[in-house]
């Protein structure tokens, strides 16, 4: 049956991809049927769910979205089927297919609408360093368990090494480059920023997740946890970081999905470190994250793909409701708020730290302790992000009222991500009670819990209160009398308005030797991603001084080339005496 | 050494005479840069004692440039061709914490330009005045920057110490801010030695020193609007090491025989300036521990001739021009102000500070609105 489904997505992909040569709406269309024939199949599994909820997504926007000609609806559903392949592979080839149908149409579509080259050269030099190193973990696989196919795994090697595959693809410290640079200066379209930003980086969750259940827990794999604990905080911190610092209205979003995937990498860490309860616990906040930034992020680039523009301070928005209640339903799950997705997962995720530190007992309880002192700044720098962009492409600056369908859209994902948060309890299996002196019926309170309850909230009754509290005050003082005035601009005329990069500006200067941020005359200048410009400024090196070896030491010189020659024989021949 | 002040109407004021000289248009623009807004601050805003508008032109908490328009509070005074003493009621009700310096330097012009020889103990009277006006003053701005602070129990200790001044001033000279006081032909004052004065003196000791030793007050104060201009006048200059002080100088005030010191401090910044107002507190009740206060008149006299008086008001330089008719009557007069001079400097010293900055900075100037958008006609 399984099976059947399966062949009946793969069917409709490629059927979608050939059709959208030829009328893209159709092939959005189809792809949205296979979406939720994924999201069917994901009612056994997570990934799948997440998946299917956002490609469904993505396709309802591409349809009123895509004017980008005929290439990109092909590209973009041949990336989907790639990934789709990733998730139903239960071998290391498909797997490794799937990867490379996922990334080369990516890596076409940040080509194409290539307005500079080296953003879509960058993207696939990472994207080929992270196929190589899981290629390495899967042949090193295949030579110890002499099989192909996924089976348990003795040596925690090829988990270790493909995790660091999986790793570079969700642009996690100090690959940050590999998420923001395509998105922001490659200005991928939004729907493909969706599904980079999102399904992409899950894709490599799936993949770490995938080998860590194969492999063997030992001391290596739960030492190799606390690596993943401190990268993913120092990605939570990072990424929030440069969202808040950054001007762009697809970068910010990119910077943010670095700092979720932190997050989640840093769950992916407790779920190695700890054992048991808490370990499942772990597993099930990681997942829970996965599905919150997935979904949400998939919104916020819908909204990015509804303005004018690329610089938050200039950027152009047309007025409305939908798309403002939509966004702030977005960004407040985004900043890890109760009732919605995000709350809970942000929730859990402290939880799961502080559960770490208090079993661990040890010295070593300061580093969950410090990850998520770590991951709390990033979250509080993540949400002044989120502000900061949906006060600027929601609220502020709004031109004239627009109906649109795809602002329709981005009001539908609010409320999904709001819902998601009060049925949230499907997902914490094991982990539900009640607490009936409460009020509060059984199975309606999540609890953390390493074995002994830790701590508890309820998603549910968080909406519901609110719902309550607000019908109460309706009931008790009638309709809110609204007085309305003008804005009090000092007794003057409102002129300039408080620009998006004065927003961030304050963090510039504090931390400017962080972001070595220089306040020029006209401009100023701080540094989108210190570790991808010590990569590059080690590249240029390194360039230079093989420039040099060259022209001085490799430059067709006879007198050189015989001097190489008698070197060699005199080492070869000292080697093999020695030897 | 010469330094220039300012410009008084037509003539650039120096502090040994002065030249006829072109309006210098200082023109300090700004590029469009990217995130850069213009922030508007007043004219009617919380936390401003006057009108006055502030442009801040700013990335966000850096200030690039930072313009002041001054000219909300303007107001046109007709007083060419009234008497000397009718005048006096609109020249001492320009700028009312500073009324004793603005008559005493009209005054002076006057009094220079028809050749009175004014009694001693006139002078030291006048400066009696002067020094009372200073510490009062430099006791509001200090008020002024541990309000900014939000430093309440300072703030109130010090509003106390300027009520305890002004009943002072009220009981020696009649009024709390000197109207009706200087005449031309005399003074109105109470007899003798002022009282009270060490309780002000060890009060505002107390409330400096306790100050000076919160690291989070001096914080604010510290490297904030550092200015060293060579145009600079008052506790501005004094802050950055020049010794300028009209004090110091040949302005016919009898300062020297009071034993007058300069106070000068050399940050050149916000702390700077508290410093020398603070210092300045001790050195004016100082002198006032010399004076007799004595109700001295003289014999006017009409006659034709023009003149400058100019006297070191608590925020500078101070200086009329004056030209009377030989009926008696003013038919010309320019003003040069203070805080016409500071406000300049205050735009200078805001570049590359932030935001919060802003306030401490301004209060340190010592810049009154009032005596800035003056035109006489």
């Amino acid at each position: 049956m399984i099976k059947m489904l399966q062949l009946l997505i793969l069917f409709l992909l490629l059927v979608s991809i050939v059709i959208s040569l030829f009328n893209r709406k159709i092939g959005y269309s189809l792809l949205g049927i296979a979406s939720a024939l994924i999201i069917y199949q994901g009612l056994h599994c997570i990934f799948f769910l997440i998946a299917g909820i956002v490609w469904l997504l993505s396709s309802a926007f591409s349809i009123f979205y895509d004017n980008y000609g005929k290439w990109l609806s092909p590209l973009f559903i041949t990336s989907i089927l790639g990934m789709y392949i990733v998730l139903i592979s239960n071998n290391y080839l498909e797997f490794l297919a799937g990867w490379e149908i996922m990334s080369i149409p990516a890596y076409a579509i940040i080509g194409l609408n290539k307005k500079i080259d080296y953003p879509a050269f960058t993207f696939m030099a990472f994207g080929e360093l992270s196929t190589v190193l899981i290629l390495s973990a899967f042949i090193y696989s295949y030579s110890i368990t002499d099989n192909i196919y996924f089976t348990e795994l003795s040596s925690p090697l090829p988990f270790i090494i493909s995790t660091f595959g999986f790793i570079v693809k969700m642009g996690i410290f100090p690959f940050l480059v590999m998420e923001w640079l395509p998105i922001a200066h490659g200005s991928a379209p939004a729907n493909s920023s969706a599904i980079l930003s999102a399904t992409m980086t899950l894709m490599g969750v799936y993949g770490i997740i995938k080998i860590a259940s194969l492999t063997q827990r030992t001391i290596v794999t739960q030492d190799f946890g606390f690596i993943l604990l401190g990268m993913g905080s120092f990605s939570v911190f990072f990424g929030a970081l440069y969202a808040y610092v950054s001007e762009h209205v697809k970068g910010l979003l990119a910077f943010s999905t670095i700092e979720n995937n932190g997050s989640i990498l840093t769950g992916i860490g407790v779920y190695l470190i700890s054992q048991g309860v808490l370990s499942q616990f772990a597993l099930d906040v990681t997942l829970v994250f996965a599905l919150a930034h997935s979904i949400a992020k998939t919104g916020l680039f819908f909204i990015s793909g509804s303005v004018e523009g690329e610089s938050l301070t200039y950027i152009k928005i047309a007025k409305s409701l939908r798309g403002k209640i939509g966004g702030i339903l977005l960004a407040s799950s985004m900043s890890g708020l109760l009732p919605n997705i995000g709350g809970v997962a942000a929730w859990g995720l402290l939880e799961s730290l502080f559960m770490l530190a208090y079993v661990e007992h040890s010295v070593l309880s300061i580093i969950p302790i410090i990850s998520g002192s770590i991951v709390a700044m990033g979250e509080g720098l993540a949400t002044g992000a989120l502000i900061k962009f949906i006060s600027y492409t929601q609220i502020f600056k709004l031109g004239k009222t627009e109906g649109s369908a795809k602002v329709s859209i981005v009001l539908l994902v609010g409320i999904i991500v709001l819902l998601l948060g009060s049925v949230s309890y499907i997902f914490f299996r094991g982990f539900t009670a009640g607490a009936p002196c409460l009020g509060m019926l059984e199975g309606l309170l999540i609890i953390s819990s390493y074995g002994e309850p830790f701590g508890g909230i309820s998603p549910l009754y968080v909406l519901l209160l609110l719902f309550v509290i607000s019908l109460v005050t309706f009931g008790i003082f009638g309709k809110p009398k609204i007085r309305r005035s003008e804005t009090w601009n000092n007794g003057e005329k409102i002129e300039d308005q408080y620009s998006s990069f004065a927003l961030a500006n304050n963090i510039r200067m504090m931390l400017s030797k962080l972001l070595r941020t220089k306040i020029l005359e006209n401009e100023v200048v701080f540094s989108a991603d210190i570790f991808w410009e010590a990569m590059y400024s080690l590249a240029k090196a390194y360039k230079k001084f093989s420039r040099i070896l060259s022209t001085s030491y490799m430059n067709s010189s006879l007198s050189y080339y015989i001097f190489y020659m008698i070197l060699a024989f005199i080492i070869i021949t000292l080697l093999a005496v020695i030897i | 050494m010469r330094r220039k002040i300012g410009k008084l109407g037509k003539f650039c004021l120096y502090n040994d005479g002065y030249v006829e000289c072109e309006e210098e248009i200082e023109k300090r623009t700004y590029s469009p840069a990217y995130g850069s807004f213009d922030f508007v601050y007043g004219p009617s805003a919380g936390g401003l004692m006057e009108s006055v508008r502030l442009d801040i032109i700013t990335f966000g908490e850096y200030i690039r440039n930072v313009i002041v328009n001054p000219y909300y509070k303007s107001r046109t005074i007709k007083i060419k061709g009234k008497g000397i003493n009718d005048a006096l009621l609109y020249i001492e009700r320009i700028n009312a914490p500073f009324t004793a310096s603005h008559t005493i330097a009209f005054l002076m012009a006057i009094e220079k330009a028809l050749g009175i020889e004014v009694p001693y103990e006139l002078l030291l009277d006048r400066i009696a005045e002067i020094e009372l006006e200073r510490i009062r003053n430099n006791l509001l701005v200090i008020e002024r920057l541990t309000e900014s602070a939000g430093f309440q129990v300072p703030m109130n200790s010090l509003l106390w110490l300027v009520e305890k001044v002004n009943r002072i001033i009220g009981k020696y000279f009649g009024h709390r801010y000197f109207f009706g006081v200087n005449y031309y032909g005399g003074i109105n004052v109470e007899e003798g030695k002022i009282k009270d004065l060490e309780i002000i003196e060890k009060e505002f000791n107390d409330l400096f020193n306790s100050l000076i030793e919160s690291r989070i007050f001096i914080d604010r104060l510290q490297g904030n609007g550092i200015i060293k201009d060579e145009e600079s006048i008052g506790p501005v200059a004094r802050a950055a090491n020049l010794e300028y002080d009209a004090r110091n100088e040949e302005i016919g005030l009898p300062y020297k025989d009071l034993e007058f010191k300069i106070s000068t401090y050399d940050s050149a910044d916000a702390f700077g300036r508290f410093i020398v107002r603070g210092k300045e507190i001790f050195e004016s009740l100082n002198m006032l521990s010399r004076i007799n206060l004595k109700k001295i008149e003289y014999k006017g006299k009409l006659a034709e001739g023009k003149a400058i008086g100019r006297v070191e008001s608590p925020s500078g330089d101070l200086a009329y021009y004056v030209e009377v008719s030989n009926e008696g009557k003013i038919s010309e007069i320019y003003l040069l102000s203070p805080s016409s001079v500071n406000i300049k400097l205050f735009s200078k010293s805001m570049v590359k500070n932030i935001f919060t900055d802003l306030p401490f900075n301004w209060e340190s100037f010592g810049i009154w609105i009032s005596e800035i958008g003056v035109k006489f006609e």
